[in-house]
């Protein structure tokens, strides 16, 4: 047996070039009558395989160039936004001092918390949600809460660590708003939970489009807060009122995380601040 | 040994880069030469059979991959003709300048018979045809290769010189 190996071994190779050869051959007939489909695999496969490195390189130098152009994108971006804060900064402090001049009280500006929404309300309207601040976190009744869309509703109970949120839809939910164009108030409300209606006076100027935003009437909301777009006004000569149909921005069924505005806590700027600006204003 | 290999699998990629690209002048009457064949006889006269079979297969795998139709033709042809010219030339040692244009010459008509061949099994007139297109481009291989070997000649009679 082993003679037999060591002949086999030897007849190798001896004919080690023509065995390479004829296995070369072999595999050239091969691939010649493969299918086209079957070729283009082999194809792939082999410059997948073979070209790998060079791509994961290149592709390493690539990402690496997307990073450089990225920053430097970011950069000016960064550089544009510090340029408009510096600005939105010198423009509040000539608002401060013209309210001063004019002696109109400043717009007080409120702290916001964020809340995870932690559970819904299961019933057929889903007016309702809880969030994860309580008591403990300085929230209380009547707090308008909001998502980064706009207005969802405001909070109706408080426990320690938790808050029922009232959202716009619900039954009893009120909320004083205004056409953002034509400034023509009106009240939004909705009868069946899935659709909102903001009732106006019936020859109102109204349009498809037109941005609806809080009033800031009856105390609860601040003024100019988005809630959403007019998407259907059908008026009526037949009653005082027409129904404006309104599409709010946050929808109602897939709110996540919320903001509570906490606003019955004063700005700061509204006691000493907004003093040391009249006396600035005084001096010069 | 492997700096070697190395530097003729260099040569071939640049050959047939210089091939598409970079030798583009060198065209005339629209054929160009085939610089992958004149390496492909360098290769199998300076290195022995079974390197030349290598070199033949893998450098015309990588042009059959630029070409998924032709698949396996060109590898098939360059496989055939580097171990033969590699044979011819181990089995006779020290050829002569003018046999070893003669045997460039007839490895050049053999490759691209061999490759049309494989190309074009069972459609003869279109065979036929290919190799009356093909002739011109043979043959501006021949010379251009039969020059290449005239000048590298004695390299190749001392190649098996320290």
């Amino acid at each position: 047996m082993r003679e037999l190996i060591l002949t086999f071994l030897q007849l190798f190779v001896a004919w080690r070039g023509l065995l390479s050869f004829l296995v070369c051959l072999a595999m050239s007939f091969f691939l010649v009558t493969l299918e086209k489909q079957e070729k283009l695999v082999f194809v792939q496969g082999l410059t997948s395989t073979v070209l790998y490195p060079v791509q994961f390189v290149v592709a390493k130098f690539q990402s690496h160039s997307d990073l450089v152009a990225e920053n430097q994108r970011l950069s000016q971006d960064n550089a544009r936004l510090r340029q408009m804060v510096d600005m939105r900064y010198q423009e509040s402090l000539e608002n401060i001092r013209l309210r001063a001049m004019l002696g109109v009280p400043a717009q007080s500006e409120y702290p916001v918390s964020v809340a995870l929404v932690v559970a819904r309300d299961v019933g057929a309207q889903n007016a309702s949600c809880t969030i994860s601040l309580g008591h403990m976190d300085s929230i209380a009744a009547g707090m308008p809460v909001y998502t980064v869309r706009g207005l969802v509703g405001q909070i109706l109970r408080v426990d320690a660590a938790t808050a029922e949120v009232q959202l716009l839809n619900a039954p009893y939910s009120r909320v004083s708003v205004l056409d953002n164009r034509s400034r023509v108030a009106g009240i939004l409300e909705s009868a069946d939970g899935a659709v909102m209606h903001m009732n106006v006076p019936h020859n109102s100027d109204l349009k498809a489009g037109d941005e609806i935003v809080t009033s800031g009437l009856g105390g609860v909301f601040p003024k100019g807060m988005p809630v959403g777009r007019v998407v259907g006004f059908r008026p009526n000569q037949m009653q005082m009122m027409a129904q404006v149909e309104v599409q709010l921005y946050q929808n109602l069924q897939s709110i996540e995380e919320v903001f509570v505005l906490r606003k019955t806590e004063q700005r700061i700027l509204q006691g000493e601040e907004y003093a040391n600006v009249g006396d600035t204003l005084g001096n010069h | 040994m492997w700096a070697i290999r190395l530097a003729i699998i260099s040569v071939l990629v640049l050959a047939f880069q210089a091939s598409n690209q970079v030798w583009g002048f060198l065209k005339i009457a629209g054929a160009s030469p085939d610089l992958r064949l004149i390496l492909l006889f360098w290769v199998a006269q300076r290195r022995g059979p079974v390197v030349g079979m290598f070199f033949g297969f893998l450098s015309g795998l990588i042009l059959d991959v630029y070409a998924v139709d032709h698949l396996g033709a060109s590898a098939l042809a360059g496989c055939v003709v580097g171990y033969l010219v590699g044979l011819a030339e181990e089995k006779t040692l020290h050829l002569e300048i003018f046999a070893r244009l003669m045997l460039f010459s007839f490895a050049s008509f053999a490759f691209e018979f061999l490759y049309l061949l494989v190309l074009r099994r069972g459609n003869w007139s279109l065979f036929l045809d290919n190799i009356h297109n093909s002739f011109i481009a043979v043959l501006y291989t021949v010379i251009l290769g039969g020059f290449a070997l005239f000048i590298f000649h004695q390299r190749l009679v001392n190649k098996n010189e320290p």
